[in-house]
Protein backbone atom coordinates (compact mmCIF):
# COMPACT_ATOMS: atom_id res chain seq x y z
CA UNK A 1 0.00 0.00 0.00
CA UNK A 2 1.38 3.74 -0.92
CA UNK A 3 0.24 7.23 0.34
CA UNK A 4 -0.66 9.80 -2.47
CA UNK A 5 -1.01 12.99 -0.35
CA UNK A 6 0.99 14.25 -3.90
CA UNK A 7 -1.98 13.71 -5.85
CA UNK A 8 -4.22 15.75 -3.48
CA UNK A 9 -2.44 18.56 -3.50
CA UNK A 10 -1.38 19.22 -7.34
CA UNK A 11 -5.75 18.65 -7.55
CA UNK A 12 -5.80 22.15 -6.79
CA UNK A 13 -3.55 24.02 -9.63
CA UNK A 14 -2.54 21.77 -12.46
CA UNK A 15 1.25 21.90 -12.48
CA UNK A 16 2.79 22.14 -16.06
CA UNK A 17 5.58 25.07 -15.90
CA UNK A 18 8.90 24.17 -17.73
CA UNK A 19 11.23 25.19 -15.60
CA UNK A 20 14.35 26.45 -17.56
CA UNK A 21 17.44 25.19 -16.27
CA UNK A 22 19.96 27.86 -15.05
CA UNK A 23 23.23 26.89 -16.53
CA UNK A 24 26.41 29.02 -14.97
CA UNK A 25 28.45 30.29 -17.43
CA UNK A 26 31.93 30.82 -17.40
CA UNK A 27 31.45 35.02 -16.00
CA UNK A 28 30.08 33.18 -13.16
CA UNK A 29 33.03 31.69 -11.95
CA UNK A 30 34.22 32.45 -8.44
CA UNK A 31 36.93 35.63 -9.30
CA UNK A 32 38.66 34.56 -5.74
CA UNK A 33 39.19 31.89 -2.81
CA UNK A 34 37.16 34.51 -0.26
CA UNK A 35 34.92 35.09 -3.07
CA UNK A 36 34.29 31.45 -3.36
CA UNK A 37 33.79 30.74 -0.03
CA UNK A 38 31.13 33.64 0.75
CA UNK A 39 29.25 32.16 -2.46
CA UNK A 40 29.14 28.67 -0.99
CA UNK A 41 28.46 30.37 2.25
CA UNK A 42 25.25 31.67 0.36
CA UNK A 43 24.47 28.61 -1.72
CA UNK A 44 24.14 26.21 1.22
CA UNK A 45 22.96 28.72 3.83
CA UNK A 46 19.78 29.66 1.24
CA UNK A 47 19.03 25.99 0.16
CA UNK A 48 19.07 24.62 3.75
CA UNK A 49 16.91 26.98 4.91
CA UNK A 50 14.36 26.18 1.67
CA UNK A 51 15.07 22.18 2.86
CA UNK A 52 13.62 23.09 6.46
CA UNK A 53 10.84 25.24 5.20
CA UNK A 54 10.05 22.53 2.61
CA UNK A 55 10.08 19.54 5.12
CA UNK A 56 8.51 21.89 7.50
CA UNK A 57 5.66 22.16 5.31
CA UNK A 58 5.33 18.48 4.13
CA UNK A 59 4.78 17.07 7.64
CA UNK A 60 2.00 20.23 7.85
CA UNK A 61 0.34 18.42 5.15
CA UNK A 62 1.21 15.04 6.34
CA UNK A 63 -0.14 16.17 10.02
CA UNK A 64 -3.16 17.89 8.31
CA UNK A 65 -4.45 14.73 6.10
CA UNK A 66 -3.98 11.93 9.18
CA UNK A 67 -7.63 11.84 9.32
CA UNK A 68 -7.83 10.43 6.56
CA UNK A 69 -5.18 7.72 6.32
CA UNK A 70 -6.46 4.17 6.42
CA UNK A 71 -5.08 2.95 9.27
CA UNK A 72 -5.27 3.69 13.55
CA UNK A 73 -1.70 3.62 13.34
CA UNK A 74 -0.78 5.48 10.82
CA UNK A 75 -2.95 8.52 11.48
CA UNK A 76 -1.12 8.40 14.73
CA UNK A 77 2.57 7.84 13.20
CA UNK A 78 1.06 11.15 10.91
CA UNK A 79 0.39 13.18 14.18
CA UNK A 80 3.23 12.99 16.01
CA UNK A 81 5.69 15.04 17.17
CA UNK A 82 8.90 15.94 16.04
CA UNK A 83 12.09 15.84 18.30
CA UNK A 84 14.33 18.96 17.23
CA UNK A 85 17.12 16.00 15.89
CA UNK A 86 14.50 14.18 14.24
CA UNK A 87 13.93 17.10 11.67
CA UNK A 88 17.57 18.43 11.81
CA UNK A 89 18.67 14.84 10.54
CA UNK A 90 15.92 14.72 7.98
CA UNK A 91 16.55 18.45 7.03
CA UNK A 92 20.33 17.49 6.59
CA UNK A 93 19.48 14.21 4.27
CA UNK A 94 17.25 16.38 1.81
CA UNK A 95 19.92 19.33 1.80
CA UNK A 96 22.66 16.80 0.70
CA UNK A 97 20.62 15.14 -1.79
CA UNK A 98 19.53 18.31 -3.12
CA UNK A 99 23.05 19.62 -3.98
CA UNK A 100 23.72 15.90 -5.46
CA UNK A 101 19.78 16.49 -7.43
CA UNK A 102 21.39 19.61 -8.76
CA UNK A 103 24.90 18.26 -9.46
CA UNK A 104 22.92 15.88 -11.80
CA UNK A 105 21.07 18.67 -13.37
CA UNK A 106 23.88 20.44 -14.18
CA UNK A 107 25.70 17.64 -16.40
CA UNK A 108 27.06 15.09 -13.64
CA UNK A 109 30.45 15.00 -15.58
CA UNK A 110 30.73 17.10 -18.24
CA UNK A 111 29.96 20.21 -15.91
CA UNK A 112 32.76 22.79 -15.99
CA UNK A 113 35.56 21.92 -13.48
CA UNK A 114 35.23 25.27 -11.16
CA UNK A 115 31.37 24.19 -10.89
CA UNK A 116 32.03 20.46 -9.69
CA UNK A 117 34.39 22.21 -7.36
CA UNK A 118 31.56 24.31 -5.97
CA UNK A 119 29.32 21.57 -5.64
CA UNK A 120 32.07 19.76 -3.71
CA UNK A 121 32.51 22.02 -1.79
CA UNK A 122 29.13 23.03 -1.36
CA UNK A 123 28.00 19.34 -0.29
CA UNK A 124 31.33 19.38 2.36
CA UNK A 125 30.31 22.57 3.73
CA UNK A 126 26.28 20.81 4.78
CA UNK A 127 28.60 20.21 7.88
CA UNK A 128 28.76 23.56 9.16
CA UNK A 129 25.03 23.88 9.17
CA UNK A 130 23.94 20.57 10.71
CA UNK A 131 26.78 18.54 12.06
CA UNK A 132 25.26 15.50 12.07
CA UNK A 133 24.50 13.24 10.07
CA UNK A 134 28.10 13.95 8.26
CA UNK A 135 27.08 14.70 4.51
CA UNK A 136 29.49 11.85 3.82
CA UNK A 137 27.74 9.46 5.92
CA UNK A 138 24.52 10.40 3.52
CA UNK A 139 26.02 10.11 0.37
CA UNK A 140 27.68 6.29 1.31
CA UNK A 141 24.25 5.27 2.52
CA UNK A 142 22.82 5.95 -1.06
CA UNK A 143 26.09 5.39 -2.92
CA UNK A 144 24.99 1.73 -4.68
CA UNK A 145 21.24 3.88 -6.26
CA UNK A 146 21.87 4.04 -10.12
CA UNK A 147 18.85 5.54 -10.76
CA UNK A 148 17.16 8.41 -9.80
CA UNK A 149 13.77 6.68 -9.14
CA UNK A 150 15.62 4.24 -7.04
CA UNK A 151 17.46 7.13 -5.13
CA UNK A 152 14.29 9.22 -4.31
CA UNK A 153 12.39 6.26 -3.25
CA UNK A 154 15.46 4.96 -0.86
CA UNK A 155 15.74 9.06 0.60
CA UNK A 156 12.20 9.15 1.02
CA UNK A 157 12.52 5.70 3.24
CA UNK A 158 15.20 7.41 5.15
CA UNK A 159 14.08 10.50 5.87
CA UNK A 160 10.70 8.59 6.97
CA UNK A 161 13.03 6.70 9.53
CA UNK A 162 14.58 9.67 10.42
CA UNK A 163 11.79 11.57 11.69
CA UNK A 164 10.76 8.63 13.64
CA UNK A 165 8.13 6.89 12.32
CA UNK A 166 9.34 3.37 13.33
CA UNK A 167 7.30 0.83 11.46
CA UNK A 168 5.06 2.52 9.56
CA UNK A 169 7.97 4.35 7.74
CA UNK A 170 7.88 2.91 4.63
CA UNK A 171 4.60 3.38 4.14
CA UNK A 172 4.64 7.22 4.85
CA UNK A 173 8.07 7.71 2.49
CA UNK A 174 5.99 8.05 -0.55
CA UNK A 175 4.78 11.38 1.29
CA UNK A 176 8.15 12.60 1.12
CA UNK A 177 8.89 12.11 -2.64
CA UNK A 178 7.56 15.67 -4.26
CA UNK A 179 10.27 17.42 -1.84
CA UNK A 180 13.09 16.03 -4.17
CA UNK A 181 11.14 15.59 -7.64
CA UNK A 182 9.62 18.93 -7.40
CA UNK A 183 12.71 20.78 -5.92
CA UNK A 184 14.18 21.94 -9.12
CA UNK A 185 13.11 25.31 -9.02
CA UNK A 186 14.24 26.21 -5.76
CA UNK A 187 17.85 25.10 -6.10
CA UNK A 188 17.96 26.63 -9.32
CA UNK A 189 16.98 29.88 -7.60
CA UNK A 190 19.47 29.22 -4.72
CA UNK A 191 22.38 28.37 -7.53
CA UNK A 192 21.62 31.09 -9.74
CA UNK A 193 21.22 33.66 -6.57
CA UNK A 194 24.66 32.61 -5.13
CA UNK A 195 26.37 32.63 -8.62
CA UNK A 196 25.33 36.22 -9.89
CA UNK A 197 24.99 38.57 -7.11
CA UNK A 198 27.20 41.10 -6.66
CA UNK A 199 30.22 40.80 -4.49
CA UNK A 200 29.33 43.98 -2.45
CA UNK A 201 26.37 42.16 -1.63
CA UNK A 202 27.82 38.80 0.13
CA UNK B 1 24.79 42.34 -10.56
CA UNK B 2 26.82 39.71 -12.52
CA UNK B 3 25.31 38.21 -15.64
CA UNK B 4 21.62 36.96 -14.94
CA UNK B 5 19.69 34.92 -16.85
CA UNK B 6 16.29 35.69 -17.62
CA UNK B 7 13.32 33.07 -16.79
CA UNK B 8 9.87 33.65 -16.02
CA UNK B 9 8.44 35.07 -12.97
CA UNK B 10 8.62 33.52 -10.01
CA UNK B 11 5.22 32.64 -9.42
CA UNK B 12 6.42 30.49 -5.56
CA UNK B 13 7.92 33.88 -4.42
CA UNK B 14 4.48 35.79 -5.10
CA UNK B 15 2.80 32.88 -3.50
CA UNK B 16 4.93 33.30 -0.46
CA UNK B 17 4.70 36.56 -0.61
CA UNK B 18 1.22 36.81 0.03
CA UNK B 19 0.88 34.05 2.66
CA UNK B 20 1.34 35.63 5.67
CA UNK B 21 2.08 34.11 8.75
CA UNK B 22 0.52 31.04 10.54
CA UNK B 23 -2.21 32.02 12.53
CA UNK B 24 -2.49 29.18 14.42
CA UNK B 25 -1.11 24.78 13.24
CA UNK B 26 -4.85 24.61 11.22
CA UNK B 27 -4.73 27.89 9.30
CA UNK B 28 -2.46 30.47 7.15
CA UNK B 29 -3.59 34.27 6.55
CA UNK B 30 -3.59 35.34 3.30
CA UNK B 31 -4.13 39.19 3.30
CA UNK B 32 -7.81 39.13 5.08
CA UNK B 33 -8.68 36.04 4.32
CA UNK B 34 -8.15 32.68 6.64
CA UNK B 35 -7.43 29.19 4.82
CA UNK B 36 -6.55 25.70 6.05
CA UNK B 37 -3.13 24.95 6.02
CA UNK B 38 -3.33 22.33 4.23
CA UNK B 39 -5.15 24.11 1.35
CA UNK B 40 -2.37 26.70 0.76
CA UNK B 41 0.37 24.06 1.29
CA UNK B 42 -1.48 21.96 -1.54
CA UNK B 43 -1.46 25.56 -3.87
CA UNK B 44 2.12 26.35 -2.81
CA UNK B 45 3.21 22.96 -3.91
CA UNK B 46 1.28 23.10 -7.24
CA UNK B 47 3.15 25.55 -8.11
CA UNK B 48 6.67 23.22 -8.44
CA UNK B 49 6.30 22.29 -11.81
CA UNK B 50 7.13 18.46 -13.06
CA UNK B 51 10.38 18.04 -14.21
CA UNK B 52 11.70 15.19 -16.35
CA UNK B 53 14.68 13.80 -13.88
CA UNK B 54 17.33 12.10 -16.26
CA UNK B 55 17.65 8.26 -15.58
CA UNK B 56 21.47 6.58 -15.09
CA UNK B 57 22.64 9.40 -13.20
CA UNK B 58 26.22 9.52 -11.38
CA UNK B 59 25.82 8.15 -7.76
CA UNK B 60 25.78 10.23 -4.55
CA UNK B 61 29.57 8.88 -4.15
CA UNK B 62 30.26 11.25 -6.88
CA UNK B 63 30.50 14.60 -5.16
CA UNK B 64 32.59 12.81 -2.94
CA UNK B 65 35.58 12.49 -4.60
CA UNK B 66 36.99 15.92 -4.53
CA UNK B 67 39.72 17.38 -1.84
CA UNK B 68 38.53 20.18 -0.21
CA UNK B 69 41.84 21.76 1.10
CA UNK B 70 42.26 22.43 4.78
CA UNK B 71 42.51 26.10 4.00
CA UNK B 72 39.65 26.41 1.92
CA UNK B 73 37.58 24.24 4.76
CA UNK B 74 38.98 27.03 7.48
CA UNK B 75 37.89 29.93 5.12
CA UNK B 76 34.32 28.32 4.61
CA UNK B 77 33.91 27.49 8.39
CA UNK B 78 34.49 30.93 9.06
CA UNK B 79 31.70 32.03 6.87
CA UNK B 80 29.37 29.62 8.89
CA UNK B 81 30.69 30.94 12.15
CA UNK B 82 30.01 34.40 11.02
CA UNK B 83 26.65 33.66 10.14
CA UNK B 84 24.77 30.61 10.58
CA UNK B 85 21.13 30.20 8.15
CA UNK B 86 18.13 29.64 10.92
CA UNK B 87 16.29 26.75 9.80
CA UNK B 88 12.87 26.74 10.33
CA UNK B 89 12.22 23.49 13.17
Amino acid sequence: MYLNLESKAVSETPATTIVPVFKPMPGHTPRSAKDRCKRIHRYVSSLATAASAQLKQALFVLRNASTELPSPELQAAARKQYSQAEFLSATKELLCIWVHLEAVDQGGETMSGWLIEFLQFSLASTDFVIEQPSAQSIMEEHGDCTETKVLIEHVCQSISHRLGYGPMAKLLAPAFAPLLEKSRLLRQQALRDALTIDAAEL
Amino acid sequence: MRDQISEPKDKTKDANDKAGQPTDLNTLSVGRTVIPAAVAAARIMAQFPKVDIPINTPTTRWLLQGDVSEADRLAVAQEFRRSKPKLLV
